[in-house]
Parts: structure tokens; C-alpha cells; sequence
């Protein structure tokens, strides 16, 4: 017993001997205005591509003579609002995600936070398809039927913009969805090292 | 903080092993503890609360990188007085520990950071949520194996 006190004992010292980088509390009024700037920046980001989503089905509604039609646009209008006003709210809920909780209950609210944002995921391009659906019969028909320019009013709005911002939207999803995927993995691994620790000292 | 202060730097450069990544996880992890603070109810000590914190940060910091590179070489070691072998033989053998450490199974090393830094086996049962038990036979695993990686980087 008392080898193993001076061993641990020894270790110790040696580890103490590392200092590591001295923490400078003074940076830390800088680093929060840093991170409240890419949070503002996180959301007006989703905010633009949710209006630019939004307001490209509704110019498009404007001209579009079918009941159906303009029932499926405004139908992915009110789900696209509705996801994005979830995204900000789950967002929130993350941000409050509690630090102090214990490793085995922060560990397991982080994996649930990830299939969340999986989940998220392919709600957003679950939309996507549901918007392409909408505008690309109005892409075709409607050009045609309204002879529209390439640099009209009504063609930023119906088609460059949205166009722009399903292919962005396509883009920062698979991204998200490697880097949450690769953070998911890491963290099924951590706990289940964690639970076999248990179980085989259960078994002992 | 300036309690704390110096377990916390070690900590981060157990999670971050390069210099700028460290002091990035640094700052993380003192924004983390300055955010929650306000829900700091004193069901704990102020010691485990700052730990929980801080390992979480660590976690997800670990978590969210794609390559896991081994734990760094100490890049600073205190004044060990004025003999250099003194002070090269205490920098290689923290140099070492740090190393053997990285190569423990992830709740090992978990526990072995907070016992090195002093915490006894109900503080790191309080910070792991887990029991004091189960603390005891990650430490005694965790101090079998570093003996092993010890021996092997014994010249």
C-alpha cells in the first residue's frame, strides 16, 4: 500500500513539473466578445439563408396561378420558418448544455446533442427537396410563361438567391454532418470504455 | 483561479498538444467556468465543479478534432534550481509521464489527471460520476500500465 502512495506520490512531482502555458484571465473579456461575435454571425447566416429560402418560394407564390402549388409552397415556407426557429431554440438549449455536469452525464447529453444535430441535418435537406420540388416546375414553367431576364428583379429573388442558398445550405450541412458525425464516433467510443470499465470491475 | 490556475494549464496541455491549440483550450475552459458559475449551487466543492468543467471542455475539444495526436513534451518546466542534469532529468521524466499517460484507455487517463493533481478518489468518483469503487480500479489499472510504459521508456 505504501509503495503505491510513493509511487503515485512520485509521478506526481514529476507531473507538476509541467506548468503548461500560464492561464491569462485578462484575454478573457476579448474572447467573449470574439465568440458573442460568431454566434451573431452563426445566426444571421442561418437567418439569410432561411429568408433567402423563404422569399424565393414567395416571389414565385406571387406568380403562381395554381391552388396546389401554392399550397406546397406555402406549406415549405412555414416548415422552413419553423425549422429554422428550432434550430435557434436547440441552439440555446446546447449553449446552456451543462459544463458541470459529471463526465458519464455530460458525455451521454453531448451524444444525444449530436444525433440531434444529425437528426437536423436531414430535416434541412429533407426541406431542400421539398423547396426544389416547388421551384424547379416553377423554374421551368414559369421563365417561360413570364419572360423573365437574368437580371430582373424577380429573377434574383425566384431563382439566383434561392438557387444560392439551397447550394449553401447543401454545403454547410455536409460539413456539419462529418465534423458531428467524427465528434459522435469519438464519443461512442469514450462511453462505451467507459461502461466496459464498469462492467469488468462489476464482474470482479 | 490563481488556486487552480496551474492544474488547469496542465490539463489543457494534457488535452491539447500543440502550443496554440493549448492556449486556445485555456481560454475555453476559462470561459466555460466563468459561464457556469452562476449555476455553481455548492452541492460540490468548488474544486470538483472546476474540474467537471474543465474536463468536459477537454472532452468535446478532444472530441471535435480529427487526428488525435499523442500528448505533448512538456514545453515549460519549473526552475528545478541551477544544476542543468537536475533539471534535464526532471524535464525528461515529466516528458515521459505525459507520454505514458496519453497511451492510457480514455476513463483511465481521465481519473489519472485528477489524481495527479491531487484529487482523492471521492472528489474524481464526484467529477466522473461514477463510484468511488470504480475510481479505485481505474487508478489501480491506470498505475499497472504506466508502470509498463515507464519501464519501456526507461533507456
Amino acid at each position: 500500500m505504501s509503495e503505491q502512495r510513493d509511487e503515485w506520490e512520485g509521478w506526481r512531482q514529476d507531473w507538476q513539473q509541467g506548468g503548461g502555458t500560464p492561464l491569462d484571465a485578462r484575454q478573457l473579456p476579448a474572447r467573449m466578445r470574439r465568440e458573442r461575435r460568431r454566434m451573431l454571425l452563426a445566426t444571421a447566416t442561418e437567418a439569410a439563408l432561411a429568408l433567402a429560402a423563404c422569399g424565393g418560394i414567395a416571389a414565385a407564390l406571387v406568380h403562381t396561378p395554381h391552388g396546389f402549388d401554392r399550397w406546397w409552397g406555402i406549406g415549405v415556407v412555414v416548415m422552413l420558418a419553423g425549422s429554422w426557429a428550432i434550430a435557434t431554440w436547440q441552439r440555446r438549449r446546447v449553449d446552456s448544455l451543462s459544463l458541470a455536469d459529471t463526465t458519464e452525464s455530460f458525455v451521454g447529453l453531448s451524444r444525444r446533442r449530436c444525433r440531434r444535430q444529425l437528426r437536423a441535418v436531414r430535416l434541412a435537406w429533407l426541406l431542400a427537396a421539398l423547396e426544389l420540388a416547388f421551384l424547379v416546375p416553377w423554374w421551368i414553367g414559369g421563365f417561360r410563361v413570364h419572360g423573365l431576364r437574368p437580371g430582373s428583379a424577380l429573377t434574383w429573388f425566384a431563382w439566383w438567391i434561392p438557387a444560392a442558398a439551397i447550394l449553401g445550405l447543401f454545403a454547410g450541412t455536409l460539413y456539419v454532418r462529418r465534423r458531428v458525425r467524427a465528434e459522435l464516433a469519438h464519443l461512442d467510443r469514450l462511453a462505451a470504455a467507459m461502461s466496459a470499465d464498469r462492467a469488468t470491475q462489476d464482474g470482479l | 483561479m490563481r488556486e487552480h490556475g496551474p492544474a488547469l494549464a496542465r490539463l489543457a496541455a494534457a488535452y491539447a498538444p500543440e502550443r496554440a491549440d493549448r492556449d486556445d483550450l485555456s481560454q475555453e475552459i476559462l470561459l466555460a467556468i466563468w459561464r457556469a458559475l452562476p449555476r455553481f449551487r455548492g452541492d460540490s466543492s468548488e474544486r470538483t465543479f472546476v474540474f467537471r468543467v474543465a474536463h468536459n471542455v477537454g472532452i468535446t475539444y478532444r472530441s471535435r478534432r480529427r487526428r488525435h495526436p499523442p500528448l505533448p513534451a512538456a514545453d515549460q518546466v519549473a526552475d528545478a534550481g541551477p544544476d542543468p542534469a537536475a533539471l534535464l532529468a526532471r524535464s525528461r521524466r515529466h516528458e515521459q509521464l505525459v507520454a505514458a499517460v496519453g497511451r492510457l484507455p480514455e476513463p483511465q487517463r481521465l481519473a489519472v489527471l485528477l489524481h495527479l493533481e491531487g484529487l482523492t478518489h471521492r472528489e474524481i468518483a464526484a467529477v466522473q460520476g461514477t463510484t468511488e469503487d470504480n475510481v479505485a480500479v481505474r487508478l489501480a489499472r491506470a498505475r499497472k500500465a504506466l508502470r509498463l510504459l515507464l519501464g519501456e521508456a526507461e533507456p
